[in-house]
């Protein structure tokens, strides 16, 4: 308890303290988050005091018993698109919401052993490096999806509800979502030496049924449209 | 089930959120196909790399202190804006106690001529006359409220960096009443409420320096100025600067300045 807590009353003393209790160790999640979405650093700064002030002042609205992560989330991912709602407008204009639907490229069964097989540190760093970049290449309401989902790991339902989407929209959403991160992903593994690049044959191969079958994202196309 | 169809739904089925017989159904498949058995390996492995890889970011040290801060600042403000309410009873209250001005060790009676600043040399001190009108007009409720000068003075021992010797007058009609913290400017300046034949006059005590290029206002001396329809007499006392205004004639408030004197 800092020395200007006593001028304060008792009942705001308490709230004070029940917010320093349970939604600051929240920060680092959410400081995460905002770097992730905003890609800067002062951005992320702002956005994340913005939505702890916010979370202090409807604190009572919190409802005990539910995950105080995902309520700190829910407030920051609406402050960030209430924020940068020109921008996102503009990009959405500007990419489309699936310009660059499933990505053109194959994910032979050759690059999903090579990604499955023990990396050494400077393919580590390597991946790192191009993740990271495959997350700045989605739209963004793909990043917030990642973020949530695969970074800060929240429930489907959770998700929706700071969406405002159904369930069933999240899962599809997602699915896309990491198919497109993963395309990305394979080009510059590709790239990187860590995967073949894919074979003439796999392609064409790309549409059997057989266990030996590429995987291929066309499949996961049909199965987008499939699931609208 | 097709290969295609557990593709789509592999994610669900890691993250744990397909329904019981949607998980039966892709389980039963993948023990039984080589395809998806690997397609399962490399989709966790992805989810890993995305973690591991997207982590790492520590927020500022100071990122913490800086809501906390800004939490505070807020409650301080609402605090205010609250017990602003409730300003005009604690008048009222204070209002119906008779008092005894106590008349402090006379250190140095305050000037003889008012004189008026120059208004050209005025432009930033101004903006703290500016404040002291507005500190006069939203009628704060005071912080403490007492009659003696000494409680007063003690009262702001700890909180104001400088000491606080209230003004003191002669004239019996008026009133010490209580005093409250406020911020002038970028400092925190000593605010003494006082009542004249029922009456608010606010006394506003800084160590704020209102630069005077003219070098006509000397200490001990009361100079004036007109803003918003109030007149503030202002006096300087070592490096303090007594500041008056109030709800009273202006050759009231002159008089009041004139005859001021420091408690102590
Ligand atoms: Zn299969």
């Amino acid at each position: 308890m800092r020395p200007t807590a006593k001028l304060f009353s008792r009942k705001t003393n308490a709230k004070r303290e029940a917010f320093e209790a349970e939604a600051m160790p929240h920060l680092e999640s959410l400081y995460l988050a905002a770097r992730r979405l905003t890609r800067s650093e002062t951005e992320a700064d702002d956005l994340v005091q913005d939505t702890m002030l916010k979370a202090y002042r409807f604190f009572d609205r919190f409802e005990p018993g539910t995950n105080m992560r995902a309520w700190l989330l829910k407030i920051q991912t609406n402050s960030y698109i209430n924020r940068y709602r020109r921008r996102l407008r503009e990009r959405a204009f500007r990419e489309g919401e699936d310009a660059r639907p499933v990505s053109e490229s194959m994910m032979s069964r050759g690059a999903i052993r090579a990604l499955s097989n023990p990396l050494d540190e400077a393919q580590r760093r390597m991946l790192a490096a191009a993740i990271q970049e495959a997350l700045d290449s989605l739209n963004e309401s793909q990043r917030m999806l990642i973020v949530l989902a695969d970074l800060e790991e929240l429930a489907y339902k959770e998700i929706a509800e700071i969406l405002g989407c159904p369930v069933g929209t999240v899962m599809s959403r997602l699915h896309r979502a990491r198919k497109a991160m993963q395309a990305h992903l394979i080009d510059h593994a590709i790239d990187l030496g860590i995967v073949e690049p894919v074979q003439e044959n796999e392609v064409s191969a790309a549409h059997d049924e057989g266990a030996d079958a590429p995987v291929s994202l066309e499949a996961y196309r049909m199965a987008r449209e499939g699931a609208q | 089930m097709k290969c295609e169809l557990i593709d789509r739904r592999i994610g669900a089925y890691i993250d744990g959120e397909l329904d019981p017989m949607s998980m039966l159904d892709v389980e039963r498949h993948i023990e039984a196909c080589a395809r998806c058995q690997e397609m399962l390996v490399f989709e966790e492995r992805f989810r890993g790399l995305v973690r591991e890889s997207l982590e790492g970011v520590e927020p500022p040290r100071n990122l913490k202190a800086q809501i906390l801060s800004s939490i505070d600042s807020s409650e301080r403000k609402a605090a205010r804006g609250s017990l602003a309410a409730r300003a005009a009873q604690v008048f009222v209250a204070a209002a119906s106690l008779t008092l005894i001005v106590g008349i402090g060790l006379q250190q140095r009676a305050l000037s003889p001529e008012p004189l008026a600043f120059h208004e050209a040399s005025l432009s930033p001190p101004s903006l703290v006359l500016d404040e002291v009108v507005r500190i006069h007009s939203s009628a704060l409720p005071a912080d403490v409220r007492a009659q003696a000068p000494s409680e007063i003075s003690h009262y702001f021992r700890d909180k104001v960096s400088f000491p606080v010797q209230p003004a003191v007058f002669d004239d019996g009609e008026v009133r010490l009443m209580g005093a409250r913290l406020h911020p002038v400017g970028s400092r925190t300046a000593a605010v003494l409420y006082y009542e004249v034949e029922g009456r608010r006059v606010t006394v506003v005590v800084t160590d704020r320096d209102l630069p005077d290029p003219t070098g006509r206002l000397r200490e001990g001396e009361v100079a004036y100025r007109d803003v918003g329809g109030y007149t503030l007499p202002v006096v300087k006392v070592g490096r303090l600067t007594y500041i008056f205004t109030g709800d009273v004639e202006r050759e009231t408030l002159l008089r009041l300045a004139r005859s001021a004197r420091l408690a102590r």
